[in-house]
């Protein structure tokens, strides 16, 4: 019965989270339109719903009854599997994000999250590692020029930031002692200057800008690079499968910015208020999560696209060497008893 | 092991005991990143020799006083220093101190800006080699392993303008990148057999009814496979004659000798792991390794590519102290009696063999016809110093008195008539004076035959430091072959 | 331990459900009208031009390499970062960031090294 109960909860738990971030993905698509719309001068979408709020959902529908194009040449099963390659890797992240300290459902003690691990920053990491796979297979089997430079370009960039995303992770895991998000969450409730934004400055700004780039978001969006190669590693995909590496691509990026907001801006912790129920927790999780989304998008229209050569010497000749230097401060600072 | 506190295993892990039983490995591998550094600093590429001859010369030294004095089982067991240790390790450095030293000039322009990626090899390899024969955990041979061949592989494609080169490189990371698979296989094997890694816990389980089942015959046998294709044994020598003959003659020098002196080092003290019915199967690898090398050397016109097939029947040579260890029913008095035979056979096999290879490496410079059984002939009228030279090595390699390399021979012998094998040591011996055949062939072209009518007289001149290392080979050679007692009581 | 990890199970579950599921129901519903050329391979509406089956840049070669060798050596950084605190506390700190300044130091002069050869230099 126990059991029963317990399985039923986590069923809950991924019905309202999962289904919530899978919400909020397409939303943001939607946000994505009408936020570069009004940077613009436009309306944006406005016709399905009010405010075009129901567009996703149209979207979603239309990309149902397209057809499926397979380009000649392409290698199947590759081709096939790839967009839910990309997608169920990101996917995979939200499994661990907290949405709030202790969870409101019936006998499940912990924080809100459907699993609380206590290494789940490397889970996150590992799982979002993954979805390289699918952006280097599904450009490859392609059997597209434009697709293989795209999935070439994104996975080198992929990795080559990833290691000042890790080093950046470290310094924080240094900070709190602990590999769990709800540690690193919990160790600065309180006040708003417990956050960690102010002791780690600089992991915070490699981190982000690390995000854009793990993301390919703009301005490293050289994997979709319209003017150079098409749509990058998608050019050949069309239907669900289009909308796949997309929904995989927004969930990819509502994680990194979870873990943003939860590693530098105290998470779902209130400031100033410590013991919050829980639905404002995560409401002001939310918050912190739609701040840092609306920032990718002020950033595509604001930033001019670098050049790939710079991005990589930026990650590899800066970023690591920054990274590296800023764990090893954070660690004599630990050692010396200061953090 | 487990600990009590933070403290206790903060103590074990930073034991100083430890130290003067690693100080070997850690010079060489400081050394080697060392080596690495001087090329990106500017202006420091002129302290290249200083570094190797102060780097293999520390390890020398570092392994010299283990010799006395050594530290035993360190490091919570995964690393032992004895006194075998201790020479196989004064062997390594050494071995790649002459080595390097036959590299000198050896390069053309086109290698000179990659030259302190090539002296890290000598460095690194001689510490991957020290792990490997100090290692009681069969990770930690992988480790040395490694260590080793990496580098080697790199090297063994030195001469990129060179199709030969590129081929042998490609074919031993190949080859090698397949041993390792099949040794770490077995190594995982017997860790689901036995649920340890360590070779002390190994040896101690031996007799339970544990190593009877099939998956720690099969994880021994992987390992021991994985193993063997590092020292060549037949069926897996195919790769040595493409290899040894593509690879830069500095680098094959290396790789013949260092490569097998370091894998025997470990293999002979794991042999146990082998149940005592495969007696007559590694008698019959090693006869089959010892027909195969002697076959195949018979028919070279290329002198490196005879010395290649030479190196696999002295691998098979060597292997028959397993067969006797074997035959032994594992006795542990027996065991250490076939592993300093080894040791005498391989240090012979070390001054031979280096010295050899470096002169070819030296004649290589004058042209490399002149490496062949033709390009030779009549060479001891024009360079009779190098010739008389390559004459002892000869001898040594054919296991003539007087030299290293008979009581090398010997001493496996004994260990196979210690065992009554008569059988198996007969036809050792048969082998081996088939062997004499081609090294008789080279010294009938040395001395006996008339200058090659297309000789140009290309005659470049020894180097002083060539000189030295051969000057060093030979008394090596001769050392060990009139005063072997000298050498065995190092091992005490 | 186990229970942690039941509720990812059945998360893998659930994420490679919804994959499966949006995979499946495009290829029943989607349309299907194949026609010549349909098929070709976008190359701004020219025809393609052999194979992308081609040989790449042997940079991104190098990338991966460099990536696996900086990314395992980071990730043995990862146990001392989450127990530098506790370590600190026991009273051996200093001397574990002593032994960790000698691994960064290494990972510093590798870096170098790469650098220096020209590794890093993407159009050389």
């Amino acid at each position: 019965m126990d059991m029963l109960i317990s399985v039923l909860v986590i069923l809950a738990k991924i019905t309202c989270i999962f289904g919530g971030v899978i919400t909020l993905a397409a939303l943001t698509t939607l946000a994505e339109r009408k936020v570069s719309a009004w940077i613009q001068f436009r309306h944006g979408p406005n016709r399905v719903g009010p405010w075009g709020i129901l567009q996703p959902l149209a979207d979603g529908v239309k990309f149902i009854y397209k057809e499926e194009l397979v380009p000649d040449g392409a290698n199947q099963v590759m081709f096939y599997l790839a967009p839910a390659m990309v997608a169920m890797p990101a996917m995979m992240g939200i499994a661990v994000l907290p949405f709030a300290a202790v969870s409101p459902l019936y006998q499940d003690t912990g924080p809100l999250a459907i699993a609380n691990l206590d290494l789940s920053v490397l889970f996150i990491l590992a799982f979002s590692g993954l979805s390289i796979y699918g952006v280097i297979l599904g450009g490859w089997a392609s059997n597209s020029k434009f697709s293989l430079l795209g999935a070439l370009r994104a996975s080198a960039q992929m990795i080559s930031y990833e290691l000042a995303l890790l080093l950046s992770v470290a310094a924080i895991l240094l900070m709190a002692g602990s590999a769990n998000l709800v540690d690193i969450a919990n160790d600065q409730q309180g006040s708003i200057f417990n956050w960690y934004i102010w002791k780690q400055p600089l992991a915070f700004l490699l981190f982000l800008i690390a995000t854009f780039a793990e993301t390919n978001r703009h301005p490293f969006d050289f994997a979709e690079c319209e003017p150079e190669l098409v749509a990058g590693f998608h050019t050949e995909y069309s239907s669900m499968r289009f909308a796949l590496f997309f929904l995989g691509e927004y969930c990819a990026i509502i994680v990194m910015c979870a873990m943003t907001c939860t590693f530098f801006l105290g998470g779902f912790h209130v400031p100033f208020w410590a013991d919050a129920p829980w639905f404002v927790q995560a409401g002001m999780f939310l918050a912190k999560i739609c701040f840092f989304l609306f920032l990718f998008i002020w950033v595509r229209w604001t930033l001019p696209r670098f050049r790939f050569d710079q991005l990589m010497g930026l990650g590899w000749k800066t970023f690591l060497p920054l990274a590296l230097l800023n764990l090893f401060v954070t660690g004599a600072l630990v050692a010396a008893g200061v953090y | 092991m487990t600990f009590q506190s933070t403290q206790d295993a903060f103590d074990a892990a930073f034991s100083t005991a430890a130290l003067p039983a690693v100080l070997p490995a850690v010079i060489l591998s400081v050394g080697a990143l060392l080596m690495l550094l001087i090329e990106i600093v500017p202006g420091a590429r002129a302290s290249r020799p200083i570094v190797v001859l102060a780097t293999l010369v520390g390890a020398l030294f570092a392994n010299f006083t283990q010799l006395s004095d050594p530290a035993g089982p360190v490091l919570d067991g995964i690393y032992a220093s004895t006194p075998e240790t201790a020479i196989w390790g004064m062997l390594f450095a050494a071995g790649a101190l002459l080595a390097w030293v036959y590299s000198i000039g050896y390069y053309g322009e086109k290698a000179r800006p990659f030259l302190a990626e090539h002296d890290m090899l000598f460095l690194s390899a001689p510490a991957g080699m020290t792990l490997m024969v100090c290692s009681q955990d069969l990770l930690m041979f992988f480790v040395g392993l490694e260590l080793l061949s990496l580098p080697l592989y790199a090297r063994a494609a030195f001469r990129r303008e060179r199709h030969d080169s590129v081929e042998a490189g490609l074919k031993y990371f190949l080859l090698g990148a397949f041993a390792a698979a099949t040794y770490l296989f077995g190594a995982s094997l017997l860790y689901l057999a036995t649920g340890t890694i360590s070779v002390m816990e190994l040896k101690m389980m031996m007799g339970d009814t544990i190593t009877t089942t099939p998956v720690f015959l099969a994880g021994a046998g992987l390992l021991v496979a994985g193993i063997f294709f590092k020292i060549s044994v037949f069926p897996f020598h195919m790769w040595v004659p493409d290899v040894y003959e593509g690879s830069p003659t500095p680098v094959t020098t290396l790789m013949a000798t260092g490569t097998k002196a370091a894998a025997f080092g470990f293999l002979i003290p794991i042999s146990f792991l082998l149940p005592t019915e495969a007696t007559g199967l590694i008698a019959a690898i090693a006869l089959l390794t010892m027909a195969a090398g002697n076959l195949g050397a018979l028919v070279q016109t290329n002198i490196k590519r005879m010395l290649a097939y030479s190196g696999v029947a002295h691998a098979g040579t060597i292997l028959l102290v397993i067969a006797g260890y074997l035959a032994s029913g594992r006795d542990d008095a027996i065991g250490e009696q076939a592993l300093h035979a080894a040791l005498f056979y391989l240090a012979a096999y070390l001054f031979t063999s280096t010295g050899s290879f470096g002169l070819l490496a030296m004649l290589e410079r004058d042209g490399e016809d002149l490496t062949t059984m033709r390009g030779i002939r009549g060479l001891a009228r024009r360079r009779p110093a190098v010739a008389a030279a390559m004459t002892l090595f000869m001898l040594s390699l054919g296991g003539i008195p007087a030299t290293g390399g008979f009581f090398g021979k010997w001493f496996v012998f004994t260990v196979l008539v210690q065992e009554g094998m008569y059988g198996v040591a007969i036809l050792g011996a048969l082998m081996s004076v088939v062997a004499l055949g081609y090294y008789l062939r080279v010294i009938v072209n040395l001395w006996m035959e008339p200058l090659d009518e297309a000789d140009t007289g290309r005659v470049a001149p020894v180097t002083l430091p060539a000189g030295i290392a051969t000057a060093v080979c030979a008394l090596g050679v001769l050392v060990l072959g009139l005063m072997p007692g000298w050498f065995l009581d190092l091992l005490g | 331990m186990l229970n942690d990890y039941l509720p990812i199970l059945i998360m893998v579950g659930a994420v490679v459900g919804f994959g499966i599921v949006n995979l499946v129901i495009s290829e029943l519903l989607g349309a299907k009208r194949r026609v010549v050329g349909k098929g070709q391979a976008y190359e701004c509406g020219l025809a393609p031009k052999g194979d992308s089956r081609m040989r790449i840049s042997i940079h991104f070669y190098l990338v991966a390499v460099l990536f696996i060798l900086f990314d395992v050596e980071s990730l043995l950084l990862l146990p001392w970062a989450i127990s530098a605190k506790s370590l600190t506390a026991a009273g051996v700190g200093g001397t574990v960031f002593a032994e960790v300044t000698a691994f960064v130091v290494v990972l510093g002069l590798g870096l170098a090294y790469v650098w220096r050869k020209g590794g890093l230099t993407w159009d050389r």
